[in-house]
């Protein structure tokens, strides 16, 4: 690390730039290289065109060879190492053709690391087959409270109660304990309708204490 | 307790048994019940009645006949775990506290221990995908008077 936090007047070098843009310098470098940008602004150009380049290296992976490339590739090791072994004689041919097989992999390597990305065309918005701004479908959204009379304005999706309310009968409801409120109120169950109903004591017909 | 099970016949017909009535309590998927909770708003200023309190109305003015206009200001559903307190705003700053003692058994009964405004606790048994009506005494600032209707889902094979 070559900044030099003691001379602020020290320009960082292009890898250190290149570093501090990636996210990748330590803070006090890092520190060291935000204070150098604040006091030169002329570099600040520069210094945007190092963030939009990490920032094109982060989001365009290199291109990978094809799973049919690599099968390729595992064939031939297997081939070559299914073949019969050479004659004790014969090692100089083993031992280039391990070197070839060796720089092939390099080469593989390299050619992945270094092959130029190619830069996307930007995204085109509006045309008819693309959706900018995707709806969710009824089956996405739960709808988990609602005032059911803003229905009609509801786009997706149902209320958190679809239909007409379906009423419990009598032998479908058992209380199996109550009690009462600071007020001393205990909830009744309600029996003289069609159906069951929990009702305040002494009111609605309900039973007086 | 499958090497229980496995291990000594004679117990494996009671510890089948057991396995089966603590599963049948329980929501297969994930343990969670589907609780609705309407609130309803009961009021003698007008004789509007939304279509699905058409049933609930028609009781609640069996005993209250001056009650003519019904509504609901807000429905709410929500996944709660058995034995978890879980609280159902209302309105005006009302809620509903609602605890799921026991999933739909094998008869498709559900246990419930409710906490209505203005009432005292109630613990009751009721039959899954209906919902019970509970009258408060609590009345908004127009006089409306606030009902709830609980119930409680899924049904079992459902």
């Amino acid at each position: 690390m070559t900044l030099d936090r003691t001379n602020p007047e020290k320009p960082p070098t292009p890898e250190e730039l290149l570093a501090h843009a990636d996210g990748e310098l330590p803070a006090a470098a890092a520190e060291a290289a935000e204070a150098w940008l604040r006091a030169h602004p002329a570099a600040a150009d520069d210094n945007q065109a190092l963030h939009r380049l990490t920032g094109l290296c982060r989001d365009h992976a290199a291109p990978e060879p094809t799973p049919a490339a690599w099968d390729r590739t595992l064939q031939a090791i297997e081939s070559r190492l299914a073949a019969p072994k050479p004659l004790p004689g014969r090692a100089p041919t083993l031992r280039i053709v391990l070197s070839l097989v060796a720089a092939a992999a390099i080469l593989l390597l390299l050619t992945r690391v270094f092959w130029p990305t190619p830069l996307l065309p930007p995204p085109e918005l509006g045309t008819d087959d693309e959706e900018p701004y995707a709806v969710a479908t009824a089956d996405e959204i739960v709808i988990v409270s609602m005032d059911p009379r803003n229905l009609s304005n509801l786009v997706v999706g149902g209320p958190p109660v679809e239909g007409e309310l379906d009423l419990a009968e009598f032998d479908e409801v058992k209380v199996l304990d109550r009690k009462p409120n600071n007020d001393g109120q205990v909830p009744e169950m309600h029996q003289g309708g069609n159906v069951p109903m929990i009702l305040p004591t002494g009111a609605w017909g309900g039973k007086e204490d | 307790m499958s090497s229980f099970v496995l291990g000594r016949g004679r117990f494996a017909p009671i510890a089948l048994f057991a396995v089966l009535c603590s599963a049948a309590a329980i929501r297969a998927e994930d343990g969670k019940v589907t609780v609705s909770v309407v609130a309803i708003l009961a009021t003698d200023q007008n004789a509007v009645i939304d279509k699905k309190l058409v049933k609930i109305a028609e009781e609640v003015q069996k005993l209250n006949p001056k009650l003519t206009g019904f509504h609901s200001p807000k429905e709410t559903r929500k996944d709660i775990a058995i034995n978890s307190k879980e609280k159902f705003e209302l309105v005006d700053g009302q809620v509903v506290t609602i605890t799921i003692e026991q999933a739909a058994d094998a008869k498709n009964m559900n246990v419930l221990r409710v906490g209505p405004p203005t009432l005292g606790e109630i613990t009751y048994m009721t039959i899954c995908g209906k919902f019970l009506p509970i009258i408060t005494e609590y009345k908004t600032k127009d006089g409306d008077i606030l009902i709830i209707a609980i119930r409680v889902q899924p049904c079992r094979g459902k």
